[in-house]
């Protein structure tokens, strides 16, 4: 396969940058002989690394994650004199091990679904299926527990950092950066913000100065295939950036700052205990001409936690009431905790208290479906020429691996303030074509950028970037010896130089991290 | 003839079944499945899922199914499309891939031959050597690095041609010229081993007794390479082209990689990554039946062309 040695060119060349990269670096900051990581090592029964087990270290395929690795592989080498194995795994392959506990250290990332420290101390509770490293704490799990029923919003952060504290101090992963979002845009986009959800919705973008197409129509790159549109099935961020076009829910992303504004609700109540919501719904349509309602709502998420739906990310719905049991089959679709108290009413019951809650009906999980459409046409009712929608766009056409072309919904509820009257996005998954298409002005605007261009494209008018709700970490597999001695887990994460990773590898404006939370998802100093 | 058609015509068979038993069993024993994700698994919704799709029963009941399901002409539905069924994803894109071919097709025999004859009139003078240098080229450089080459001259410094994208009609200038980067990358090292094939076939007939007869005649040269050598001389040109016509509609995944082309290759590649074993299996079978149609026709071709050969 003619790409394969592409690909192996490009990480023999890439290792070798990152190593005169970490002898560059040695010279100027030697790391401290007799430092807290070699004296770890030395308790745990490794002086100087002797006796340390070869261990592996996995990661998927691609120019950031092997340069990392590579870096990381050197940090110990030469701070901990130990030897770790690097395993470069095909994507699906490397999630597959990683599932399956066949791994020591591997790579792993996280973006959080909203901004809130439980968006990320979840992963490492003991329900987690996202959590491969085999640890759990009892106290852990009891701190969780209670930030879930604590109301004072000030001593729920207080009991979640404790957790996290924990987590740190227990080291069953190694925190390295906080993730950035990088928007690549001709100059002539204008009214596009950025926000720490990297969500952005088109309505009010405009094309205006020098270069601005004359048709109107904007043009970004997707860099992967949604492949479906379904909400209950979607389960990408990709999949939410595209279908908060089609369709609206109780809640949607204020324009500006990507922040949940009131979408179909237009005000809502919480009960005493946080655990029942009543949502107000203000008139909407669907593009068939129908009215919205709030029984579309109870159809719709019955459908998610519906096992013979089959929805991939079912689990988020988890903390409306018997979710859970719905989709283990325990229950039926009819039990969830949601009901339409009349056309226009609606009451949430959740398991337990979720400040974040509102956030999470972004998601498109959460959206609305129309059920005769659905009923009708079966798992094709999301063909172009079947779907009934209700957000302000419309499909023109789809093309899979190709154009998708995006016009006004004329049927929207505010149809009137939806100014950007037409988009287009292209799939392209090769980043340096995707760059040739930019360049071409074939299309004006890329989330992604090929590692070699980045700083030449950084430079130019209309990038864009800032913190993103996202962490970049590795976890250990601590069933493993001799990851089983929380002293070897630390003595590994504090040798890692995460200054370098961020400012001298990925110089694209990264934190370094040490901990799990990144500082999106906390609350502001 | 029509013996010789149907014996051909059920080992074809035979060997799609065989090729689609034996992908069947390797793309379901490759690591990960169609509902791997970065985020994690929860049993439960990856049970919900698999019994969707029928992937919870038995390997050898899947099997059966799956073939079944091919007899009667249904590929399945596709995992990472869902809501779609393997068949309306892939033949547009066949399609796709097909036209991209076929002007391939077009441009790698209609040069290479050009190249073949000249340098055969001309042996071992410059046209001979200035087309060797050509093929030489041609064979040696690979499609990923011929793609970004064409890209750089045509688009970055030249700026005439689109460095990506696929023509939206075929009736306009502006779009149909999005079509030649890729054509002439795919076609280069068709181009290059038809003109070797081309003068050596084309050198090998001009040194043969009718055509010493025919010169001694006082046939013109232009008439004498054209008319009377040309015939004989493409006979090896002829026994490529039937390979090179399935290699140009199945080979194209870089290229269509490369241009951002939403052909049969792309659905491949992307099958491959996301475990959609619809797809995998859907673009296995179609690539496999094109070689077998193809080695048929060129077979059939022969007899055509050569009366020698009779196809029995």
């Amino acid at each position: 396969m003619p790409w394969a040695t592409d690909f192996g060119m490009r990480s023999i060349l890439s290792s070798v940058s990152t190593l005169l990269l970490l002898l560059g670096c040695g010279k100027a900051d030697p790391p401290a002989p007799g430092g807290e990581a070699p004296k770890l090592l030395a308790d745990a029964g490794y002086p100087g690394g002797k006796g340390f087990p070869k261990l592996t270290l996995t990661y998927n395929r691609g120019d950031v994650h092997h340069k990392i690795a590579t870096a990381v592989q050197e940090m110990w080498r030469t701070r901990l004199g130990i030897e770790v194995e690097l395993r470069n795994m095909e994507f699906t392959a490397s999630i597959e091990q990683v599932d399956r506990g066949d791994f020591e250290i591997a790579r792993r990332a996280w973006i959080g679904e909203y901004t809130d420290p439980h968006a990320f101390l979840d992963l490492f509770t003991r329900d987690s299926h996202s959590n491969p490293t085999g640890w759990g704490s009892d106290e852990y799990e009891r701190l969780i527990g209670s930030s879930q029923v604590e109301p004072d919003p000030g001593r729920r952060l207080e009991i979640l950092a404790r957790a996290e504290r924990l987590l740190v101090e227990e080291a069953p992963f190694i925190p390295i950066y906080h993730y950035v979002a990088h928007n690549y845009m001709k100059p002539f986009i204008r009214g596009v913000h950025h926000n720490v959800r990297d969500m952005h919705p088109l309505q009010n973008v405009r094309l205006e100065g020098e270069g601005a197409p004359g048709d109107g129509v904007l043009v970004f790159n997707s860099s992967e295939e949604p492949g479906t549109i379904d909400p209950a099935l979607s389960r990408t961020v990709l999949g939410v950036k595209i279908l908060m076009h089609l369709f609206e829910g109780l809640l949607s992303y204020d324009p500006k700052d990507a922040s949940p504004a009131p979408g179909l609700a237009e005000r809502w109540e919480v009960s005493p205990e946080g655990t029942t919501w009543t949502f107000h719904l203000r008139p909407g349509s669907w593009s068939s001409g129908d009215p919205v309602t709030a029984h579309d709502f109870v159809y719709a998420w019955r459908r998610v936690a519906d096992p013979k739906t089959g929805s991939t990310y079912a689990h988020r719905m988890y903390l409306v009431k018997n979710a859970r049991e719905i989709v283990q089959g325990r229950a039926k679709p009819e039990t969830l905790g949601i009901r339409a108290l009349d056309e226009r009413t609606l009451e949430v019951e959740l398991m337990h208290r979720a400040p974040y809650f509102p956030q999470l009906l972004c998601l498109s999980l959460f959206y609305p479906v129309h059920r005769a459409t659905v009923e009708k046409h079966g798992a094709a009712w999301t063909r172009p020429e079947n779907i009934v929608h209700n957000g302000p766009y419309r499909i023109a056409s789809w093309i899979p691996h190709d154009r998708k072309v995006f016009e006004k919904n004329p049927r929207y509820r505010d149809a009137a303030g939806v100014t950007l009257e037409k988009f287009v996005f292209l799939s392209i998954t090769d980043d340096a074509t995707a760059f040739q298409a930019f360049e071409s002005g074939q299309c004006h605007w890329l989330f992604r950028a090929p590692l070699e261009r980045m700083e030449q494209l950084q430079k130019r008018p209309g990038y864009m970037r800032g913190p993103y709700n996202g962490s970049y970490f590795y976890v250990f597999n601590t069933r493993k010896k001799p990851l089983d001695d929380v002293r070897v887990r630390k003595a590994l994460s504090l040798a890692v130089d995460r200054d370098i990773i961020a400012g001298q590898i990925l110089r694209g404006g990264e934190t370094p991290a040490a901990r799990l939370v990144p500082p999106t998802s906390l609350p502001p100093k | 003839m029509l013996v010789f058609l149907a014996r051909r015509l059920l080992a074809g068979v035979l060997t799609l079944f065989a090729i689609s038993t034996l992908s069947f069993f390797i793309v379901r024993f490759a690591p990960g499945s169609p509902f791997s994700s970065e985020r994690g698994t929860n049993a439960e919704v990856r049970r919900n899922e698999e019994r969707l799709y029928g992937y919870d029963r038995p390997l050898p009941e899947q099997y059966a199914r799956n073939i079944l399901g091919y007899l009667c002409g249904n590929l399945g539905p596709s995992t990472s499309h869902r809501g779609r069924d393997v068949a309306e994803l892939i033949l547009p894109s066949f399609g796709v891939s097909v036209k991209l071919g076929a002007v391939s097709f077009v441009l790698a025999l209609a040069s290479g031959l050009l190249l073949g004859i000249l340098a055969s009139a001309r042996q071992n003078a410059w046209p001979d050597h200035v087309a060797s240098s050509v093929a030489t080229l041609g064979i040696c450089l690979p499609n990923f690095l011929l793609g970004p080459l064409l890209v750089m001259v045509f688009f970055t410094w030249l700026g005439w041609l689109e460095p990506t994208g696929w023509p939206q009609g075929w009736t306009s200038w502006t779009e149909l010229k999005k079509v030649l980067l890729p054509a002439v990358t795919l076609s280069c090292v068709h181009m290059a081993y038809i003109s070797r094939l081309g003068r050596a076939g084309m050198l090998d007939v001009l040194h043969k007794d009718f055509i010493r007869t025919a010169r001694a005649k006082g046939v013109a040269e232009p008439a004498l390479l054209l008319k009377h050598a040309l015939k004989n001389g493409i006979t090896p040109v002829l026994t490529y082209t039937g390979p090179m016509a399935a290699y140009l509609v199945t080979g194209s995944i870089v290229v269509e990689k490369i241009f951002a082309i939403p052909g049969m290759g792309t659905h491949f590649i992307a099958s491959a990554i996301n475990r959609d074993y619809g797809i995998i299996m859907g673009c296995v079978l179609v690539y496999s039946t094109l070689v077998i149609l193809f080695n048929l026709a060129v077979d059939l071709l022969y007899a055509v062309m050569d009366p020698r050969v009779r196809v029995t």
